[in-house]
């Protein structure tokens, strides 16, 4: 199928007149990539993949589907396949009589008809499940007849919310997987929408993360990580410390109670307010003695948590609140009550919106 | 481990159930009974009551005018109650709650007060003793029934599974008819099926409006106990409770079978 | 008015129009002609009504009505509680079978059921035999009293009471009472202070329906009750049917009608409609 590209241009969605749900977006996602929208519930996430599927109308802006505006374009005949967050299978039909939907609609030969829902269906892995009603297939079963009735009519775009969200933890980083393998096979667009962003992280070409009905940072999983443009972003995706100072000379940021740290930052006006991010994993734990810690700064444990393949420790440095992630096997003998030295390398200190 | 002593109040409850029970254990072998009068029990059983109830016109004339009526009241009910029902469900309009409190009403107005008014009304409108009169008032008695029973349905219908249908290239009329309605189906069967049974059952308002040709089997009923003389009301007794077993069983035997085919593990 | 036509037939009301005019035309207007009919037939002004309330004996007979409907509530209540109860809290196939039994005599006819009661309750019906094996001799007259027309609407309303309970009960969540066995309480503590209170709406729905039915009740109290001890229902029919007094049939059935709907009014007020079926 040919992949299709899409852009939204200051789109904007308000159901009240007064506020908006989704506050003038702007988003160029080309044909063939892998886009997840993350954000909390009732960030604008859901509501902008019900705009581009047709089933809102957006209050302003544009919407252009391989370089057509589509917003008059009702959903029947948008050819864009969707799978929804509670997969919507029509029950009164088969496994086969649901996947065949949409090309009965579009009054294909019946050989064509067979041949093609086979090949969906040999995709998800359910050949023998053609007869099944979909009460009863399991959820992760369903959620495949799902992607393989979105699929079939090779829409070029397709479009996923939440679609693994009442999946138990297995079974969703399997379907992740799948999905990865079924995208990079059939080369076409998908936008992914999740509050997950494991999910998000693992499975993205680029990640759009919404906060109240805006993007505030659109970029690949690696820059949305270590170089969140705001302080939404740099806390909403992964585990971090955020730390409050003034800029001082040389990338040099002054944290009151912590002391100066350095920064790869270039720019930073001296005196100006800065925001550090530094993920719990960048630290390492160093004991006293044993070339002591770069700048001297120690936590002070006041809990430890056992992840089973890393340990966070919990507790304050220098009077900041810090976590620090130390991974099992250098773990040993780490206690709340514990006072050990920290270091870390001055290039994984990110200045967020720097 | 302390348990709560449930078997005594099981058994209140199951001597209640059988007093529930109870008078149809004693019509239906009534209605074998070789007596012409009521008499319990039985001195010698046969079907005779069966074959008057089945051949003599008196009978059978009063069961065909129910069916019909009723059936004339089915459709003409769902009709009406169907696109209300998505009216209510799924729009927002002016006088929204007036509509409810009228669509509601003939479910509280007791049926002697109706059969007074349809008595005048439909005497000046020419329509006492007709079949027509008949089906429209018990439409208007059977309209709650069918709404309750269509909007709870509608409530619970997954509106995704039309965006669903859209999104999969089906215009809104194809979508209704492939989607919606089927899906929607076991209700409208059930509003029907409800409606059928309410307009055959009703009594008052028959007694008052219907009439010789028109004679429905409950006000048949009702003439021949003012009598007390015809035993052929116990063979029209067991028969409508019969229909009431089949119609009341059926649909719980083939849940419980549908309920044994084989379903798959977790995947 | 054209473009108001238009707009009109393209909204909501395309779908729901049919239903009211339907209802208007066929219920309403025969229902406000019942009203009319009790201010001017045979004479205009409200004579109907001063010969209602001044008849002792129709006054007599609306009374009646109250104290049967209030009978026939708090006995089917107090019979069809533990068998709602049992249904909703222990289930299984003891509860299944107790539903099946409700539901058959619920859906059959009250004619039919009103039949039964009438043979059983006969002279040559199996209690009279009964009592005359006992020894009471000559045995007691039953059908056509007061005593049978209410001992039979109690049994054919106890079904609808039943449901409607078990309807609210069903959704009262069985933790809450091992909860409280949890915190101490007794079993019958545990039912007076969690269950029962919980219950209350089902309780208020189904007496309320009840008494509602049981107001315009025609057909049982007809059928088997004393010719003496009227109900209104009965009454208004033999004004149709013996007197072919429409203006006094009509002052009648409009003080029943505004005793069930103000009575309905009142209670829609505080727990509503809507909240029984949901």
């Amino acid at each position: 199928m040919q992949p299709r590209s899409l852009i939204l241009t200051d789109l904007v969605k308000s159901y009240d007149r007064r506020t908006n749900a989704v506050d003038h977006i702007d988003l160029r996602i080309e044909a063939g990539e892998f886009v997840s929208f993350l954000g909390p519930s009732g960030s604008g996430k859901t509501t902008t993949l019900m705009m581009i599927a047709g089933f809102e109308q957006p209050t302003a802006g544009e919407i252009k589907l391989d370089g057509r505006a589509i917003e008059q374009v009702p959903p029947y005949d948008r050819n864009i396949g969707m799978v929804f967050q509670n997969y919507a299978l029509f029950p009164h039909m088969t496994v086969r009589g649901n996947v065949g939907y949409p090309l009965r609609i579009r009054h294909m030969a019946k050989d064509v008809m067979r041949q093609r829902v086979d090949k969906a269906l040999a995709m998800v892995g359910l050949s023998t499940f053609g007869e099944r009603y979909p009460a009863e297939l399991s959820g992760g079963q369903q959620q495949r007849v799902a992607l393989a009735r979105a699929l079939v009519f090779e829409p070029g775009l397709i479009l996923l919310d939440e679609p693994l969200g009442a999946l138990d933890k297995n079974l969703r980083e399997h379907m992740q997987v799948e999905l990865k393998r079924i995208h990079k096979e059939l080369g076409v667009t998908m936008i992914y929408v999740t509050h997950d962003q494991t999910e998000a992280m693992t499975m993205s070409d680029r990640i759009a993360v919404f906060n109240a009905g805006r993007i505030e940072h659109l970029g690949t999983p690696t820059e949305v990580y270590f170089k969140p443009r705001t302080r939404f972003v740099a806390s909403f995706v992964g585990d971090s410390n955020l730390l409050e100072g003034t800029a001082g000379k040389g990338g040099v940021v002054e944290i009151p109670g912590f002391g100066p740290v350095a920064t790869a930052a270039t720019d930073l006006a001296p005196g100006a307010p800065a925001l550090l991010l530094m993920r719990p994993e960048i630290f390492e734990v160093v004991a006293d003695g044993e070339g002591a810690s770069v700048t001297g700064n120690h936590l002070e444990v006041a809990d430890v948590v056992n992840y089973g393949d890393s340990l966070l420790l919990i507790g304050k440095a220098g009077g900041q609140a810090l976590r620090v992630r130390v991974p099992s096997r250098v773990a040993a003998g780490y206690e709340a009550g514990g006072r050990y030295g920290i270091r870390w390398n001055p290039a994984n200190v990110q200045v967020v919106g720097g | 481990m302390y348990s709560e002593k449930t078997f005594p109040i099981k058994l209140v409850a199951g001597l209640i159930a059988l007093f529930i029970a109870a008078p149809m254990f004693i019509v239906i072998p009534m209605s074998f009974s070789t007596a012409p009068s009521l008499e319990f029990p039985p001195p010698g059983y046969w079907l005779g009551y069966y074959q008057r109830f089945f051949t003599d016109r008196n009978w059978t004339l009063p069961l065909f005018n129910s069916i019909v009526i009723g059936l004339g009241t089915t459709v003409l009910t769902l009709a009406l109650a169907a696109p209300a029902a998505f009216a209510l469900v799924r729009h927002d309009f002016r006088g929204k709650a007036l509509l409810n409190l009228v669509l509601m009403m003939p479910l509280v107005v007791p049926h002697i007060v109706m059969a007074l008014a349809y008595y005048s009304y439909f005497g000046a409108l020419r329509l006492v003793q007709s079949y027509t009169g008949l089906i429209l008032a018990h439409t208007c008695l059977s309209m709650p029934v069918a709404i309750l029973i269509l909007t709870a349905a509608l409530k619970t219908f997954d509106r995704n599974l039309e965006r669903a249908a859209a999104n999969l290239g089906s215009r809104p009329l194809t979508t209704f008819r492939l989607v919606t309605l089927p899906v929607l189906k076991p209700a409208f069967l059930v509003a029907g099926l409800f409606v059928f049974i309410h307009s055959f059952d009703e009594t008052v308002i028959a007694l008052f409006i219907s009439g010789r040709d028109t004679t429905t089997l409950p006000r048949q009923m009702f003439n021949s106990f003012l009598m007390q003389a015809d035993p052929v009301l116990s063979a029209a007794s067991s028969v409508l409770f019969t229909a009431v077993l089949i119609a009341v069983a059926v649909p719980a035997v083939m849940r419980a079978m549908r309920r044994r085919r084989p379903t798959p593990g977790r995947a | 008015m054209g473009s108001s036509v238009s707009r009109l037939l393209r909204g909501p009301a395309v779908l729901y129009l049919p239903a009211a005019l339907f209802l208007l035309v066929f219920f309403l207007v025969p229902l406000f002609n019942v009203a009319w009919m009790s201010f001017t037939e045979p004479d205009t002004g409200v004579g109907n009504y001063i010969a209602f309330f001044s008849s002792s004996f129709d006054v007599g007979v609306l009374l009646n009505t109250f104290k049967t409907a209030a009978i026939v509530t708090l006995t089917s209540l107090i019979f069809a509680y533990p068998v709602a109860y049992v249904a909703a809290r222990y289930g299984g196939a003891f509860g299944s079978f107790l539903l099946i039994v409700v539901t058959l005599s619920f859906w059959t006819s009250f004619l039919v059921r009103t039949y039964a009661w009438m043979v059983i309750l006969g002279v040559k019906g199996p209690i009279t035999a009964a009592l005359v094996m006992l020894g009471w001799s000559p045995p007691p007259q039953i059908l056509f009293t007061t005593f049978a027309s209410t001992f039979a609407m109690t049994h054919l309303l106890m079904p609808f009471m039943i449901l409607t309970l078990y309807a609210v009960m069903r959704r009262i969540d069985a933790t809450y009472m091992r909860a409280a066995a949890g915190l101490g309480a007794k079993p019958l503590k545990a039912f007076t202070s969690i269950y029962l209170p919980l219950s209350l709406p089902g309780i208020a729905n189904g007496s309320v329906l009840v008494f509602i039915t049981c107001l315009g009740f025609y057909v049982t109290p007809v059928l088997l009750g004393s010719p003496r001890d009227k109900m209104i229902a009965g009454r208004i029919g033999d004004e149709i049917e013996q007197m072919l007094n429409f203006g006094g049939a009509s002052a009648m059935a409009m003080v029943l009608l505004v005793a069930t709907l103000g009575l309905f009014a009142l209670y829609s007020r505080f727990f509503g409609l809507d909240k029984l079926w949901k």
